[in-house]
């Protein structure tokens, strides 16, 4: 498969661009990692972390690539176990008690959230996430979910957006979040 | 709060603004604290959506197998080793087989580039048949294999340098890669040792450039690789990925056949064995090889068997 047509199949949402990307460039990528004192679990979370980045940025069109999309890869994996060896490096000499007070909030409210995300049903989830996290446009959203055509896709984010908000809305307690 | 500014909000997280329109945003909200709170509620449903999408997509992955690690690698190795003899005399064995094949590789590539002008073509075929007699009986005494294998080599280099000089640029591509293969496989002759048929080129290859490059090009003129291990039983199993096939049979009673069909889309592999074809996919794991039922795709590879 060519560069080009794999990016053209990402623009589709077609995920099992992702399943053969991800086992083309396993052993690639995951060397990063475990020749730079990574474990294989960390290897696999970063090259799952890299390839993700890179799908979002290939679905929602916003990737302008330059480059092969193993070279594109092969840098992000390589920036992310910089940062993460950059973070580790960090947490064994400070910690910083106010950060993880906040991040134990934002924890505690992303777990309502996606409590709430679960309670949809398949329909509202995929339009949902692939609007919001693939970044697709509602015509690509239509032909993928074979809806028949934008205006009800258009419809049918507005509704589930509507109903995910007033969930949400009714778990989150006013200390919870309106501070 | 008006339709716009939710709206707004919503291009806002969603990543659909430019620049501009982002500051402008901004700015807006600092002046209006009922904006902001809801902001930071859509803010957190949308880091919601994108975890939870972010989630789906990697327990797709994590279902991926990507093959044996390291560790299983150097298990399966250890393993080998300690069965000892038996597993080596047919490495030996089977180390016969794919120089046969090499050897016969080369001598139908000529003829099937011939053939391999139409869009969808066997790119070669290769077929052990007159190799088969001679490993039988090299099982049984295997000092009289190391000669009988070192000959084959001393045949194989020379004949490989003869042709890659006269066959056009695809089969010198094919030669080459033949080469390359001796050399993997020689140590087994050397030193009938269970790890270095384990060490496969796959983990060479991992250099940026070579491996691109080599992807790009799967689906046109590279060979797939083989490696064999005899096993009784009538089944098939195998794994393939990479470009790089381990059939696990029991090759004493047959030969085996490859029969590739390369398009310009896609490559097709198929397994023929004592008179059932058998489709190769994608498959890290030791699979059983599955049958090919369908009367017109069999129909069409016989087809393909007979003219090669």
């Amino acid at each position: 498969m060519k560069d080009s047509e794999i990016l053209e199949r990402i623009g589709r949402g077609d995920e099992r661009v992702l399943d053969h990307l991800y086992k083309k460039y396993y052993r690639m990528m995951t060397k990063i990692v475990l020749s730079n004192n990574g474990t294989e679990d960390e290897a696999k979370d970063v090259y799952q972390e890299a390839l993700l980045a890179f799908w979002q940025k290939a679905a929602s069109g916003k990737l302008v690539l330059t480059s092969k999309i193993s070279t594109y890869l092969y840098s992000i994996c390589l920036n992310q176990w910089r940062k993460e060896l950059d973070r580790k490096s960090r947490l064994s000499s400070e910690t910083v008690d106010g950060e993880e007070h906040q991040t134990h909030d934002a924890k505690e409210r992303l777990k309502i959230v996606m409590e709430c995300i679960g309670e949809l049903g398949d329909v509202c989830k995929n339009v949902l996430t692939h609007y919001y996290f693939d970044g697709m446009g509602m015509q690509e959203i239509a032909k993928k979910m074979n809806f028949a055509n934008t205006d009800t896709a258009k419809t049918k984010k507005y509704k589930c957006k509507k109903k995910l908000d007033s969930l949400i809305k009714s778990k989150y307690t006013t200390e919870d979040f309106f501070d | 709060m008006t339709k716009l500014t939710q709206e707004q909000i919503d291009n806002y997280h969603s990543g659909r603004m430019n620049e501009s329109e982002m500051a402008d945003f901004e700015n807006l909200l600092e002046s209006d604290p009922a904006m902001k709170s809801e902001s930071n509620l859509q803010s957190d449903i949308v880091s919601g959506l994108k975890e939870y999408r972010k989630n789906q997509l990697k327990s797709r992955l994590d279902a991926i197998d990507v093959g044996p690690t390291w560790m299983e690698f150097a298990q399966q190795s250890v393993l080998m080793k300690s069965m000892g003899g038996v597993i080596i005399a047919s490495i030996i064995g089977t180390g016969i087989y794919l120089y046969g094949e090499r050897m016969e590789v080369l001598s139908t590539a000529e003829l099937a580039t011939v053939e391999a002008l139409e869009v969808e073509s066997i790119e070669f075929v290769w077929d052990l048949g007159e190799e088969e007699a001679e490993s039988n009986n090299s099982l049984e005494k295997p000092e009289q294999i190391t000669d009988q294998a070192s000959k084959k080599i001393a045949e194989a280099v020379p004949q490989i340098e003869e042709q890659s000089d006269v066959v056009n640029e695809e089969v010198t591509a094919i030669a080459n890669n033949d080469s390359e293969k001796t050399e993997v496989f020689k140590p087994v002759f050397e030193a009938p040792d269970a790890e270095s048929v384990e060490d496969d080129a796959e983990f060479s290859a991992t250099d940026l450039d070579k491996l691109s490059e080599s992807s790009d090009n799967a689906a046109d003129e590279q060979p797939i690789d083989v490696q064999t291990e005899l096993s009784k039983g009538n089944k098939i199993r195998y794994k393939y990925y990479d470009g790089k096939l381990f059939l696990n049979g029991d090759f004493d009673k047959a030969p085996y056949e490859i029969l590739e069909i390369n398009s310009a889309r896609d490559r097709r592999i198929y397994v023929y064995h004592l008179g059932s074809y058998y489709k190769v996919d994608i498959a890290d794991k030791l699979t059983e090889l599955p049958k090919v039922t369908n009367p017109d795709v069999i129909s069409e590879l016989k087809l393909l068997r007979e003219n090669k």
